[in-house]
């Protein structure tokens, strides 16, 4: 009995230990707020304080917090920016970690922020920017841009995230779309590489339809079915998600044009994947890269980096850039998404944050990691050594110039317009576009019926993101 | 109480302490967090102090939702095709695999083995399986079936044929708990009915399955309560798609807080999903007196 007792007292013993050591694991994984040190030897100030100046640097010894997941705070381009900011301004920049949210949690940097926690500097593309300032959790940058005497419109132009009138960020990448195309492709069915002057979506179905080959299964064109593909057309012919008094503007013809010029393209037209091949999932997002008969794909500029990864995507056909095509008769257009600085409202110092945002913005392409910069004020001097230097030297054999990069990236003439829809509920609106359309594309709901629910739908989330 | 009784209760006791600890954790607190959230205003992007108590007006704004009315309505559809069919196809292999059938521990272990497969992988297979360019549509077109539906993204067909690959998936389960349930049906019972001349169906139903009764209240209450939990079946195989014919509770209300960020709603919806379970269960543990066999 003795000896029963004592198993029964171990067992329970060994529960209780893996219990704790369960929950102990757990607080390591989710350390939420650890402060690492960027390897400078730093001087102690007080945060928020201004340090005397003595090296010509305004700034020089301030300490500000940069939220940053833990992959970003290894991150070499991280890394070697902040080491520059102290070269060059004097400002150490401490990352601290926030844990990077898994599928369906929300964002860690969000609830750090909203909870009150002290941050000077978040990085963050312009949708979830705007889920920031919706939060009240952003600086507006205007008047201490204003304060310092510094223009962001003429060194960011229209890349400058702009809510409610106001900046909250500076933008230091862009990812504009893009036009690929698979020479390959072109060469077997003998059509000429198409040019970037006069590209529009008239002259890409023209081309599409002569590359497509079904029997042979060669796709002339592919798209994905994220939601802004489905109203993109309406976009680039500058139409708006909102109309003057909030409510939504999708009763806007373009936007029931725009939703069947997309699913025609597959479904009527028969120059790329049907919406029904598209639902259920049978090309994925890197089918283009990762394949060798798709002809052309217009997406963001993120594909060039599976071009260039031949380890993970070797392939034997050499691929072309194009800019993204637009609807004939409107003005040359592309769609864009920015990755932005921003200073948090607990920043304790926004004049130093201020200064090392803009230098990260202004500065960080030249560290040649190869991203496209957001500024528009590049000299052609400038934008020619960085496409020469960084951008091309990936894709020298794939025979992409530098004339073909600087009429993707760097056309200051083409106008910009955001990627998805941003204002007022808008995730639940890009939600409702990706059903809705995506029941028109299967043939379950008439264009009207359904554009007439994304409608109904759209001005039901206002309402209800606005209570 | 002796001193020997006091220490086995505590033994008792302390081996269900684990178990409590985290079921208080992780289910109890959340679940009391949850109901706190839905009678408040707590948006992923309100600021903390702007939270106010607004009473049952979450709740309120369920029943007039239409999203979310058609989303209990496919759960509704989801359960009442699930639950039966998982049960009726279990009991029939256990049966059927119970009696002396060749390869007996091989179809056992066939039944059983989707169950312990990543439900991640299985979505993968019936995804390519079912697709366009996928076997079973092109089995159908050598048939000479002209336009076969393609099951995934076909509105009014994609629910069952969701539902189908979970009872596929789950039925595994029930089987084994039958199984084990018939191996307690007393052999001088069947043997008796035979001797009275009933058929090999008569003793199914007139001694078997009022043996195993007990066992049917259990896996029918575990069963109703599976199909509900059905985000993981169903955000793998079409994400609440095509449009939002699979779009049930548990994938709305995951929506609803982390696409829509409105967390004291999805919270309403949680609360008045409980409440639904909570009703269904109690009707079944009433009604077991007329029909559970102890």
């Amino acid at each position: 009995m003795k000896k029963m007792r004592l198993l029964s007292l171990i067992l329970v013993f060994t529960m209780a230990v893996n219990l704790f050591a369960g929950c102990t694991k757990a607080d390591e994984d989710n350390s939420s707020q650890t402060t690492v040190d960027n390897g400078e030897a730093t001087t102690e100030t007080e945060n928020g304080q201004e340090t005397e100046d003595t090296s010509g640097k305004k700034y020089d010894g301030v300490t500000l917090k940069w939220a940053v997941t833990e992959t970003g705070a290894s991150t070499g381009e991280n890394v070697e920016l902040i080491e520059k900011i102290k070269e060059d301004l004097g400002i150490n920049i401490e990352f601290t970690i926030v844990p990077t949210p898994k599928d369906g949690e929300i964002d860690r940097t969000l609830v750090s922020l909203m909870a009150g926690d002290e941050l000077d500097i978040v990085y963050s593309a312009t949708p979830s920017l705007k889920i920031y300032q919706s939060a009240g959790v952003l600086t507006p940058l205007d008047e201490l841009a204003e304060n310092m005497g510094y223009d962001m419109k003429e060194v960011f132009g229209e890349n400058l995230p702009v809510f409610d009138g106001a900046v909250y960020g500076l933008p230091a990448y862009s990812d504009i779309w893009l036009t690929f195309y698979n020479k390959k492709v072109f060469d077997d069915a003998g059509v000429p590489y198409p040019e970037a002057e006069g590209w529009t979506w008239e002259k890409y179905i023209e081309t599409a339809e002569k590359l497509t080959d079904i029997e042979n299964g060669v796709w002339g064109s592919y798209m994905l079915d994220y939601n802004n593909y489905y109203y993109m057309y309406a976009t680039q012919k500058g139409a708006d998600a909102y109309k003057a008094d909030g409510t939504s503007n999708f009763d806007d013809p373009l936007y029931s044009e725009a939703l069947k010029f997309f699913a025609d393209l597959g479904n009527e037209k028969e120059i790329q994947p049907t919406m029904g091949m598209l639902a259920a999932g049978e090309y994925p997002w890197n089918a283009f890269a990762a394949s060798d008969n798709i002809g052309m794909f217009v997406c963001g500029g993120w594909v060039t980096s599976l071009l260039k990864n031949h380890e993970k995507y070797p392939r034997e056909w050499k691929a072309g850039i194009l800019p993204m095509p637009y609807p004939e008769g409107s003005e040359a257009s592309t769609l864009v998404v920015n990755g932005n600085y921003a200073i948090p409202t607990t920043s304790a110092n926004k004049e130093a944050a201020f200064e090392a945002v803009k230098y990260m913005a202004e500065n960080q392409y030249e560290l040649g990691y190869g991203r496209v910069p957001a500024r528009v004020n590049l000299s052609d001097e400038e934008i020619t050594r960085y496409i020469e230097e960084e951008l091309g030297a990936d894709f020298v054999d794939d025979g992409i110039t530098v004339e073909d990069f600087r009429a993707g990236w760097f056309d200051a003439e083409r106008i910009p317009y955001p990627e998805k829809i941003i204002g007022t509920a808008d995730t639940s609106i890009n939600q409702i576009w990706f059903e809705e359309a995506q029941e028109y594309g299967l043939g379950i709901k008439p264009l009207e019926e359904t554009m007439q629910s994304i409608q109904e739908r759209s001005n039901r989330a206002i309402e209800e993101a606005k209570q | 109480m002796k001193r020997r009784q006091l220490m086995e209760t505590l033994t008792g006791y302390m081996f269900i302490v684990p178990y409590i600890l985290l079921f208080t954790i992780f289910t109890g607190i959340p679940f009391v967090i949850a109901m706190g959230l839905s009678f408040v205003n707590v948006k992923y992007i309100t600021k903390l102090d702007n939270i106010q108590f607004v009473g049952l007006e979450n709740f309120v704004r369920f029943f007039s939702d239409p999203d979310a009315l058609a989303a209990l309505e496919r759960t509704a559809i989801y359960s009442l095709i699930y639950v039966p069919l998982i049960m009726i196809i279990g009991f029939v292999l256990a049966v059927i695999l119970n009696k002396g059938v060749f390869f007996k521990k091989t179809l056992r272990s066939m039944v059983f083995l989707p169950y312990v497969s990543n439900m991640v992988a299985v979505a993968v297979v019936f995804r390519l399986l079912l697709g366009a360019r996928g076997p079973v549509v092109g089995l159908l077109l050598k048939l000479g079936v002209e336009n076969p539906p393609i099951l995934l993204t076909d509105a009014k067909l994609v629910l069952p044929t969701v539902v189908a690959i979970a009872v596929w998936k789950s039925v595994g389960l029930n089987m084994i708990v039958y199984l084990a349930a018939l191996q307690g049906v007393p052999k001088a019972l069947n043997e008796a009915a035979r001797i009275d001349g009933a058929t090999r169906f008569q003793q199914i139903i007139h001694v078997t399955l009022p043996v195993v009764s007990p066992t049917t209240f259990f896996l029918s209450i575990s069963s109703l309560i599976t199909s509900l939990q059905n985000f993981t079946v169903i955000q793998s195989l079409t994400q609440g798609g095509p449009g939002q014919a699979t779009t049930v509770m548990s994938i709305n209300i995951v929506r609803t807080a982390f696409t829509r960020f409105d967390t004291s709603y999805a919270s309403a919806q949680a609360m008045v999903m409980f409440a639904v379970v909570m009703l269904i269960t109690l009707v079944q543990w009433r009604g077991q007196k007329k029909w559970v066999t102890y």
